[in-house]
Parts: C-alpha cells; sequence; structure tokens
C-alpha cells in the first residue's frame, strides 16, 4: 500500500471516530445546546476528514470532494447557529434554564433583534 | 408501552420477512421484451446516452405529460386551499449571518439544478429533480427573507407557459411527423454531446421550469400571506 | 459496491428504515415525527443509490428530503404547532 493509502485509511478512521464521538455525544449530552455543540461541530469536522481521506484513496475525485468540503463548511456552522437561535426564541420548557451568560437575551431585551 | 412492544414486533417481524426475501432476488442479466428493445436501441432511436430519461421523456412521453398536469393539479390545489384560509405564520427574523448566506449560497443550487436540467440526456438528473433543486434555491431565499422571488401571479405565469409549450412541443410531433411528442422531430445527433437526443434537452427544460414554479408557488403560499 | 456485500448493507438499513417509520408513526410530537421521515427519505435515496438508481435517488434527496419536508414543517407551522 501506498503512503498515500494509508494517510487515506488513517484519515477514514480519524473521521469515522470523530463521527462516533458526535453520535454518542447527542445521546449522552444533557441539554439542547451541548448536544448541538457534540452534534454540528464534531459532525463538520469529521465530514471533512472522511471527505479527505475519500480523496487521498482515489485522487480523482479530489476536485469533487473539495467542492463538498467547501459546502460542509460554508452550510453545517450556519443551520447549526440558525438551529440554536431557533432553540432560543422557541417554547421555554425545552431549553436549559442554568444558562450563566446568555447575550442574546440581553441583545433582545434592549429591543435591537426584536422578531417581527 | 403495548404500543412500543407492538411496533418491536412489527419491526422484527418485517425485517425477518426482509432478511429472508433479499438475498435470494436474482438480477438476471437477461432483459426481456420492451426492456430489451429500449436497452438495445434505445440510444441510436433517441440519441439519448441516459436511457432512464429517454424512456421518461421520448418513450413514455404522453405518460411524462400526465404526471405534469396531475403536479399541476396538486399545486394549485395547495395555493388554493392556503389561500382561502390565511392563517399567518409566526416568522422571526433571520440573523445577519443566515441573511447573508441565504443570498451566498442560492447561486451554486442553481446552477446544480441547471446542470441537472441541461444534462438531463447525458447524466443522471432531469426535469424533476432539476426543478426541485431550483424551487430549493428559492426556498432558501425565501428562508432568508432577503428578497422575495417574484410575485404568485409571475409564478403562476410561468408555470403556464411552460405548461402550453409541452403541448405545443407535443403538437410540433403532430404537424411534422404525425405523432405526438415525437422525439424525433429534431435530429437526434451523436450521442454524448450536449446538443443531441432530439427533443429531449427541450421538454426537459419545459419540466424543470414548471416543476420549479410550480413548488416555488406552493411555498410562497405557505410563507407568505396571500402568495407574495 | 460488491454484490457479496449488497444484501448486507440493503437489510441493514432496511431494518433501520422500517424501525424509523414505525417510530415516526408512535412519536408523540409532530416535530420528531417530520425529522424521522426526512430521515427514511434520505435513507431510501442512499438505498436507490446503491442500487444504481442514480436518476430515482436525485430525485428521492431533492423532493423526499429536502421539498416535503419543508412543506410538512410549515404546515405543522399552520395547524399552529404539535397538537
Amino acid at each position: 500500500m501506498s503512503a498515500l493509502g494509508i494517510i487515506g485509511h488513517v484519515l477514514l478512521g480519524a473521521g469515522g471516530f470523530i463521527l462516533f464521538v458526535s453520535g454518542l455525544g447527542i445521546l449522552r449530552m444533557p441539554d439542547v445546546y451541548n448536544r448541538m455543540h457534540a452534534g454540528t461541530k464534531a459532525t463538520t469536522l469529521g465530514s471533512i476528514l472522511f471527505m479527505l481521506g475519500i480523496g487521498c484513496l482515489e485522487p480523482v475525485w479530489l476536485p469533487k470532494l473539495i467542492l463538498i468540503i467547501i459546502l460542509v463548511i460554508l452550510t453545517n456552522p450556519i443551520a447549526a447557529h440558525a438551529l440554536a437561535r431557533a432553540v432560543h426564541s422557541g417554547p421555554k420548557d425545552e431549553k436549559p434554564d442554568n444558562l450563566e451568560r446568555d447575550d442574546l437575551q440581553e441583545e433582545r431585551a434592549e429591543g435591537e433583534d426584536l422578531d417581527e | 408501552m403495548i404500543r412500543s412492544i407492538f411496533g418491536l414486533i412489527l419491526v422484527l417481524v418485517l425485517g425477518a420477512i426482509m432478511v429472508a426475501v433479499v438475498p435470494d432476488i436474482e438480477y438476471s442479466e437477461e432483459i426481456h421484451g420492451v426492456g430489451l428493445h429500449y436497452t438495445s436501441q434505445g440510444m441510436q432511436e433517441t440519441g439519448s446516452a441516459n436511457l432512464v430519461t429517454a424512456v421518461i421523456v421520448a418513450y413514455r412521453g404522453l405518460d411524462t405529460l400526465g404526471e405534469v398536469v396531475v403536479l399541476f393539479c396538486a399545486s394549485t390545489s395547495v395555493v388554493l386551499i392556503l389561500s382561502l384560509y390565511p392563517l399567518s405564520l409566526k416568522v422571526s427574523r433571520p440573523s445577519f449571518i443566515v441573511a447573508q448566506t441565504s443570498r451566498l449560497l442560492p447561486a451554486p443550487i442553481l446552477l446544480l439544478g441547471l446542470y441537472l436540467i441541461a444534462h438531463s440526456h447525458l447524466s443522471p438528473g432531469g426535469g424533476f429533480p432539476g426543478g426541485a433543486v431550483i424551487a430549493s434555491a428559492f426556498l432558501l431565499v425565501m428562508l432568508g427573507g432577503t428578497g422575495v422571488p417574484g410575485s404568485s401571479r409571475n409564478l403562476a405565469a410561468v408555470e403556464s407557459l411552460a405548461g402550453l409549450s409541452f403541448g405545443l412541443l407535443g403538437f410540433w410531433g403532430v404537424m411534422k411527423l404525425g405523432q405526438f411528442l415525437n422525439n424525433l422531430v429534431l435530429g437526434t445527433g451523436t450521442p454524448g454531446s450536449l446538443v443531441s437526443a432530439g427533443l429531449i434537452p427541450l421538454i426537459s427544460l419545459v419540466i424543470g421550469i414548471k416543476v420549479a414554479s410550480e413548488l416555488s408557488s406552493v411555498f410562497a403560499a405557505f410563507r407568505y400571506k396571500g402568495g407574495h | 459496491m460488491s454484490d457479496a456485500l449488497f444484501p448486507v448493507v440493503a437489510i441493514t438499513m432496511g431494518i433501520m428504515m422500517l424501525a424509523a417509520g414505525i417510530v415516526a408513526l408512535y412519536v408523540r410530537r409532530l416535530l420528531s415525527a417530520i425529522i424521522i421521515v426526512a430521515f427514511v427519505s434520505l435513507s431510501a435515496s442512499v438505498l436507490f443509490l446503491l442500487m444504481d438508481a442514480t436518476d430515482v435517488a436525485v430525485t428521492e434527496a431533492a423532493v423526499g428530503a429536502v421539498v416535503s419536508t419543508m412543506i410538512f414543517l410549515w404546515g405543522r407551522g399552520k395547524i399552529g404547532g404539535d397538537r
């Protein structure tokens, strides 16, 4: 096996491990924000590592994979951002009430970001 | 509790049936009947490198026309019902990041949709998925709240024009070759090149425009009061 | 996909889809049901891809996973949330 193949398999393994950890985090974390942290940040890194691993194994696919990576980098964090805001403005009983600091609440209280 | 146990049993039974059945499915190499004709002569007859599109648009073009009509009826009734009961959806203003992204991302999504439509006779894709992808680009614009993709009246006009041109393309075949929706009113060209396969790219384009405008008008009916 | 591996993958995904579909029937919240249905749709799309039915897979991913999910979500909003 060539050096590139070994790197590719290592990257695939790392990506799979990170995706597994993210799944475990979604199951085990206590509240919404923690679960989102596991379910979005780790998924982004896991997918990127996975794509890079596939790219090392099949260098012909690399341009398409880089496009997919760019799309994942663009969409995944922003979807997480929108999701977090949706949770924050959602029903009271679904979000944790033990936040130490809540900048969005303060901002909304000041009336800069009122809902329509 | 009893319900979930029942569900578990259902999953187990159906799963056991699947385990028993799926490995026995034989993918025989022999193709019979009309499938043999499609796979052996489809490429010469239609000039389309993608045989699925050749069957959907050329051989079974009339069925596709019917499908498009069904989709038209469905979307029209959805828009009609929603305009009768204009419940307003509570929508919060998107944040800066979401708004900016929803300006940036629709362009590549639109490009993908147009690619799927334009290469329907060459690669997997076609009018229906391409139209749905284009509609999802419009959906992103609506979700971002940065712009309105056009009033429902314009969408309806585009949709009607697309449906009309589908019919006209069909009658072109009647006038030239005496058969409705005949694919050969244009030359087949060399299979695999962009301008080939007779009428297929044009019909794909028409279907794509129609599906995109129908789904967009359904989205608009949900998102905005009175459809715009 | 190799021929020996295909039935295993197909059966695993099929049972996952079955379980998810039945969970979607039994789950209390409408929102959860919608997300689970989207998951079933996406799994179906992957399964079509494994069966080399690329056209169907593309259509299923675009219509089943994006458009119908969005329409369900907005419909849920129109009828006033969960029940």
